[in-house]
């Protein structure tokens, strides 16, 4: 049994303590807006964050979570960071097919807290982690500066 | 004039002979210690050879399994993807490849006619049923220590299993190194050809440990330099050598270039899981090391082996002192030099996930770089290699896993990338070229 | 992007309330929905407005909703008292963007207000829809006038009963946004007000319906943002992946490395007893490739279960029937054939050795690239529930409509008992056209109680991919006394499955046939015959062929010592009677081809004179009906890094229905055509797949990544056709002209990568 908060909210789960937090999440938790693409951190669509560091929940163990919070794409709007990314990923009609967009959303709201004012080594950086297979790269880069503008 | 001729023969024949002494008194292993040796059967202290006393009262075969774990016999008789024990396994020497044989029971091809003494002549003096020489890619020159009883324990074992037929792969040596013949010579330098005998000086515990470190488990085969005759130089003991396209590091009492600074709970760890959180792990021959030989020892035998690792001389050699703390959480931090903005980029899409900007992994300590040898190497040779093959090992507790980037990542990017993680993680960055790594790739090759 | 559309609200109450939603079902109620098809089948097959309006079975569903009154239009259409529009997309999102474009295509016609149009994917029945499929970029083309009559005809009918109820002329009433106007007397009205007798109005012939004029459009041409966007950003239920169903299991499926092995045992009793395991059984499937093969599936009680229990299955495999394909053997054999030029030409027009034998230059070069995978982001899965004697599915697919027939005859059971909802797709890229792992899901569901979700690992994605076919080409041209190019002969090395005809995706296409126009031509093909599967590949054929094709265009150009573009255009212009498409419905214009390429070559700055070390190419191609042109600007140092330092591509698609998803598609295609050519391939030894992951295959990383690429459209008054893949082709041509500009080597192989080139960062 693990006690594992997420989105605020406290869930009690009873998995093995091997179970990496992304099945954990999708199949126990119905949270299933992190996604599963690899399996071996190559692609980060299974970005979350955990204690306030983007991890991939592909790698970590649920017994490795600890107490530490969990926060993903289904909480990340109620940061103000969070509600930011997801506004400007709208407004400069980002996704394509959209399958990482929840990864490199979490990402990209991991580094606005980190660097307010990212430049494109910054960028590059926090983000190269997200594999986009249908090309999405520019907008991304694009609507991280768009937030960036934004006053907080 | 003939004098002169005569003095300067007589100088050059005596520096010949010393260095050829001086090279022969590099092959005893165990040299080092202090104390007097006696025969293992006047020793009376402790059982130094054999099967710990857990499974003393099993069948020959089964103690024979435990002690060809400890003598590590299946990493090198088996190629990738190959049945156990059917040999195959490439050796990549500078004079050319030497492939490991079949050791399962078939008589054709395997050892499946070797009698108990054909098969003690092959395990310790490196001659095989026909009477040809083995090359020392067989670590003969240590297995030389192991008892009867111990050897033919490993020979019933063997006997259990299923034969295989696999002829043996036929070697690539250049000349002369492909004339067998010229080995005897050799041996006659180099192979002692004489049984483990116990130091009374040093404690039951430690010989125990040398028993197991030089007679079964040959660590020296791998860590210790070798000489210009490509024999095991015991001057350096344990100092670390290069050792198909890996790095074995130098594990003496030297605290900076060593493992001195270690805990002896730290070694143990290593050694019996192949990780201690603050050193890293192992990855290729002593992932596979560990788990095929160490990961089996009883904790007594693992224990044993820190206590004789602990005696042996700290011997410095260049690899820097270990840094510790960990990197900036800012990828703007540390090194930022132009040469290394390649490597940057690659770390940040394919390595940042697990092993972060800081070197300390944020979904597992076994992907934590910080304090890691590896990365503390500046030759870089072990990161390249893991980049290129990637870890998958199997501990008790679940799987060790890293991709292999070999197949996606070109030899260029390999090399910026581990001179990157080296410069940023370590205590020296690595100036490894796109050639330097094809090389590694090459030594490491099956 | 000022001028985008939205039809979501932008307030932030909103957006809250949709991250609040995270635990909504993904697909609307079972029972609606059949409901909904019994009615849909019940109209004439084929006629866009086939319901039969005032079914009692719809109206007691009608009554029974929860919002009150809605009312159904047609197949396409549901109009609420609210006056809130739901439209149904047919076809598959894939990421093209067609969930949105349809939307707006039909919305225009309609005069709705796109604020308050709700998308909704459409279920499986292609007897009220037509083609449900996503592939070839077809969609827009075939549906263009499918969807335009469903809003024009809706329209229609919301018009007759204003009219009726306002005694007026029909024809002096004016529709926007939503509302119908008399402005005579000053009536108006919403459509939500007049739907539920509007939908007692007879249905019109769609052909006597007045369809738009592109100047009278109102919303086709702007830019949209993607109606599924909202729940993207916030991460609700969507693709096929994140069906939840109550009671679910979870499944892997495993087949043979090498395709065409079969199971003869496996330990099911190791198996069953690892932890969360609930069965593990063997199928021998349909025994083809596109459908169900031989494998083992287990089944668990949550995917990690599955997956952990995959690990430790050991089958014993009858390789008998196996795949011994190899990838490097391939290479070497084609290359030492590709001098023998086979008896037999496929095309043979004019005389080329005469040409040769008479020409002022000749020119010869073999090219090759590789096997690639399409490794979407979402790896395969379907969920199944076999209940009530039907098996209820939930696939990610680009072909359900196709996919039935297979599907059912993986489950045993006839069409009819197949129910298939859509979700949105993670990807396609041409993979999901196959409906193998809805196959595998369907069979699986038979043998389990309740519904179970087949979920696939990334390495069982990349090993049982329908893979792009490499292929050899060996060239030999000629041109004549005045630069012109003269004669083309090709030797076209490829694949067969059957030992009859090219494998699928294997084969020269029409568009490179009809887009070499030589006076004297001749082609000839030599397969070899595989046993790994093959399949479309984002722009089949052309996404490589044309790499080959129009380098050696250039080739010759340069050859010639001619002006690049200059001679691409006199050769497109060439009169070849026997090389016009022979199909009057394809739409090939020399003429579209020579504006992009002009057009392409202005905004490229062609002609200016480019540093040391730096280049610019360009290439064109006629692909899935568009008329492209792509150019690429960029510099080699000595370490052959790339450095990009311009994409340009210019596209005649027709008029563009939706700007910013166009651009975005654009500017997609062409990264990932940028990353094919540079990093990946799939390497086959002993029948096996080499590589298994991303780690082994580099998808282009956001470092490496265009930081911009200019998108250009010639909107001309031709129907339009789609977007999804006419922007891939001729990126890596342009791509490897601009090398042979910069450096002065010629690169022939793919991907570049093998040549010792990387991006720069």
């Amino acid at each position: 049994m693990f006690t594992l908060t997420v989105n605020g909210q406290s869930h009690l789960v009873d998995v093995p303590e091997q179970m990496p937090l992304l099945w954990v999440l999708r199949d126990h938790l119905n949270l299933v807006g992190t996604k599963y693409g690899c399996g071996v951190a190559q692609c980060g669509a299974c970005t979350v964050h955990v204690g306030g560091n983007p991890t991939r929940s592909c790698q970590l163990t649920i017994g490795d979570v600890g107490t530490r919070a969990v926060v993903t794409i289904e909480g990340i709007g109620d940061a103000p960071n969070g509600a930011k990314i997801q506004k400007a990923w709208l407004e400069a009609s980002v996704p394509q097919c959209g399958y990482c967009q929840a990864g490199q959303i979490m990402s990209a709201t991991a580094l606005l807290n980190s660097t307010p004012q990212p430049d494109d080594s910054d960028i590059d950086a926090a983000m190269a982690g997200n594999l986009c297979r249908c090309g999405t790269y520019i907008r991304v880069r694009q609507a991280i500066k768009n937030a960036a503008a934004k006053p907080a | 004039m003939k004098t002169i001729v005569g003095i300067a023969a007589a100088v050059i024949i005596a520096i010949a002979l010393g260095f050829g002494g001086w090279l022969y008194l590099g092959r005893d292993p165990m040299s080092f210690a202090a104390g007097s040796t006696v025969s293992l059967a006047d020793y009376k202290d402790a059982s130094v050879a054999g099967v710990p006393k857990e499974i003393a009262g099993a069948e020959l075969a089964k103690r024979g399994e435990y002690l060809i774990h400890a003598a590590d016999c299946l990493a090198c008789h088996t190629a990738p993807g190959g049945a156990p024990f059917a040999g195959g396994f490439a050796f990549n020497m500078p004079f050319g490849v030497i492939y490991s044989t079949n050791i399962t029971p078939d008589k054709e091809t395997g050892i499946g006619d070797y009698t108990d003494a054909q098969f003690l002549a092959a395990l310790r003096q490196g001659v095989r049923a026909d009477g040809e020489h083995l090359y020392p890619a067989m670590p003969y020159t240590s297995y030389t220590y192991m008892t009867d009883a111990d050897a033919l324990a490993i020979k019933a074992y063997l006997f259990t299993l299923a034969p295989t037929r696999a002829p043996a792969k036929q070697n690539q040596l250049s000349w002369p190194f492909n004339q067998r013949g010229l080995l005897a010579a050799w041996n006659a330098m180099f192979s002692p050809d004489e049984r483990f005998r116990p130091n009374t000086g040093q404690s039951p515990q430690w010989n125990r440990g040398a028993y197991l470190a030089e007679a079964m488990g040959h660590c020296g085969e791998c860590h210790t330099p070798r000489n210009v005759a490509y024999a095991l130089d015991n001057h350096s003991k344990f100092a670390g050598a290069l050792t198909a396209g890996w790095r074995a590091y130098n594990i003496t009492s030297d605290k900076n270039s060593g493992i001195g600074d270690w805990s002896d709970e730290d070694v143990y760890l290593y050694l019996s899981t192949g990780h201690a959180n603050g050193h890293g792990g192992a990855a290729g021959p002593m992932g596979e090391a560990t788990d095929n030989s160490l990961s089996y020892l009883v904790a007594d035998d693992a224990r044993a082996l820190v206590s004789y690792l602990r005696g042996i001389p700290a011997h410095a050699t260049e690899l820097p002192r270990t840094v510790t703390t960990p990197a900036s959480a800012s990828h703007k931090e540390g090194p930022t030099a132009a040469e290394d903005l390649r490597g940057e980029k690659i770390f940040a899409g394919a390595c940042a996930s697990c092993h972060d900007w800081t070197g300390v992994s944020p979904v597992t300590g076994y992907a934590t770089l910080t304090g890691v040898r590896a990365v503390n190497d500046p030759s870089a040779a072990n990161v390249a290699q893991t980049v290129v093959n990637g870890v998958d090992r199997t501990i008790p507790s679940g799987r060790i896993y890293m991709p292999a980037f070999g197949e996606g990542y070109s030899d260029d990017d390999i090399a910026a990338v581990a001179n990157y993680v080296t410069a940023r993680f370590g205590a020296k960055g690595a100036h490894l070229t796109g050639k330097d790594v094809a090389d590694l790739r090459k030594q490491a090759a099956q | 992007m000022a001028n985008i559309q939205s039809n979501f609200a932008q307030s932030d109450a909103y957006l809250s309330a949709l991250i609040r939603e995270v635990h909504a079902t993904p697909v609307a109620p079972v029972i609606g929905r059949r409901g909904f098809f019994k009615l849909a089948g019940a109209g004439a097959a084929g006629l866009v407005l086939g319901f039969q309006l005032g079914d009692a079975a719809f109206a007691a569903e009608n009554d029974a909703a929860a919002d009150g009154a809605i009312q159904t239009m047609n197949a396409f259409i549901r109009v609420a008292s609210n006056n809130t529009i739901t439209i149904y997309s047919k076809c598959p999102e894939i990421g093209q963007g067609i969930k949105t474009s349809f939307g707006v295509i039909i919305a225009d016609e309609l005069d709705a207000d796109w604020n308050h149009v709700v998308m909704e994917q459409a279920d499986i029945n292609p007897k009220v829809y037509g083609s449900q499929g996503a592939g070839g970029s077809t969609s827009i083309p075939r549906a263009w006038d499918q969807l335009r009559q469903a809003g024009a005809g809706a329209k229609a009918m919301l018009i007759a009963a204003a009219a009726k109820q306002w005694e007026v002329d029909p024809r002096q009433i004016t529709a926007r946004d939503s509302v119908l106007t008399h402005a005579a007397s000053g009536k108006s009205a919403t459509y939500g007000s007049l739907a539920a007798e509007a939908a007692k109005m007879p249905v019109p012939d769609a052909k006597g319906l007045k369809l738009k004029t592109r100047a009278e459009y109102r919303l086709i041409g702007k830019g949209f943002h993607g109606v599924d966007d909202p729940k993207v950003v916030t991460g609700q239920p969507l693709f096929g992946i994140d069906v939840q169903r109550p009671g679910m299991v979870y499944a892997t499926y495993t087949k043979c490395p090498a395709a065409g092995g079969k199971v003869r045992s496996f330990n099911v009793d190791e198996i069953k007893a690892e932890r969360g395991v609930i069965d593990a059984f063997a199928l021998t499937g349909t025994g083809l490739m596109a459908e169900a093969m031989p494998g083992v599936a287990i089944i668990a009680k949550d995917t990690w279960s599955a997956f952990q229990a995959q690990k430790k299955l050991k089958v014993d495999w009858d390789l008998s029937e196996a795949s011994q394909d190899s990838t490097s053997r391939f290479s070497e054999e084609a290359k030492k054939i590709a001098m023998s030029f086979p008896q037999k030409a496929d095309e043979n027009i004019g005389d080329v050795d005469k040409a040769f034998a008479a020409a002022a230059k000749t020119v010869e070069a073999y090219y090759e690239y590789p096997f690639a995978a399409h490794a979407p982001l979402e790896p395969m899965n379907t969920t199944a529930h076999w209940h009530d004697g039907i098996v209820e599915m939930w696939v990610p697919t680009q072909q359900p409509d196709r996919g039935l027939p297979s599907i059912a005859k993986a489950a045993g059971l006839p069409e009819d008992k197949i129910v298939l909802h859509q979700t949105r797709v993670g990807g396609g890229f041409g993979r999901r056209l196959v409906n193998d792992y809805a196959c595998e899901a369907a069979a699986i569901s038979r043998k389990v109680d309740g519904p179970v979700k087949l979920q696939w690992t990334r390495e069982d994605d990349f090993a049982h991919d329908f893979y792009r076919p490499a292929g050899y080409h060996q060239f030999k041209g000629a041109i004549d006394g005045n630069g012109r190019l003269d004669a083309w002969r090709e030797h076209f090395i490829t694949f067969t499955a059957d030992g009859k005809k090219e494998a699928s995706g294997a084969n020269l296409t029409d568009n490179i046939k009809f887009s070499i126009k030589a006076p004297n031509l001749r082609r000839g093909t030599t397969m070899f015959p595989l046993r790994i599967p093959t399949g479309a590949w984002r722009a089949p054929g052309d996404n490589a062929q044309v790499f080959a094709e129009q380098c050696f265009m250039h080739e010759m150009s340069s050859v010639a010592g001619r002006d690049h573009v200059e001679f691409l255009l006199e050769a497109v212009n060439r009169d070849v009677p026997e090389l016009a498409p022979k199909d009057k419905s394809v739409n090939f214009s020399p003429k579209r081809v020579s504006d992009v390429i002009k057009m392409c070559a202005d905004k490229a700055g062609w002609g200016k004179t480019a540093p040391k070390g730096s280049g610019l190419g360009l290439a064109w191609c006629y692909s899935h009906a568009g008329h492209v042109a792509q150019a690429v600007e960029l510099s080699v140092d000595a370490n052959k890094r790339i450095k990009i330092e311009r994409i340009v591509v210019v596209l005649d698609v027709g008029p563009i229905i939706d700007m910013t998803g166009s651009q975005a598609q654009a500017q997609g295609a062409s990264t990932d055509a940028l990353s094919t050519a540079m990093g990946l391939k799939i390497n086959i030894e002993n029948g096996r797949i080499k590589e298994l992951n991303y780690n082994a295959y580099p998808v282009l990383r956001m470092p490496f990544a265009p930081m911009t690429i200019d998108a250009y459209f010639i909107q001309s008054d031709n129907p339009p056709t789609g977007m999804g893949e006419p922007a891939f082709p001729a990126l890596a041509a342009a791509l490897g002209n601009a090398i042979f500009a910069a450096t002065g080597e010629r690169v022939r192989r793919l991907p570049l990568r093998d040549l010792g080139y990387s991006l720069a960062i």
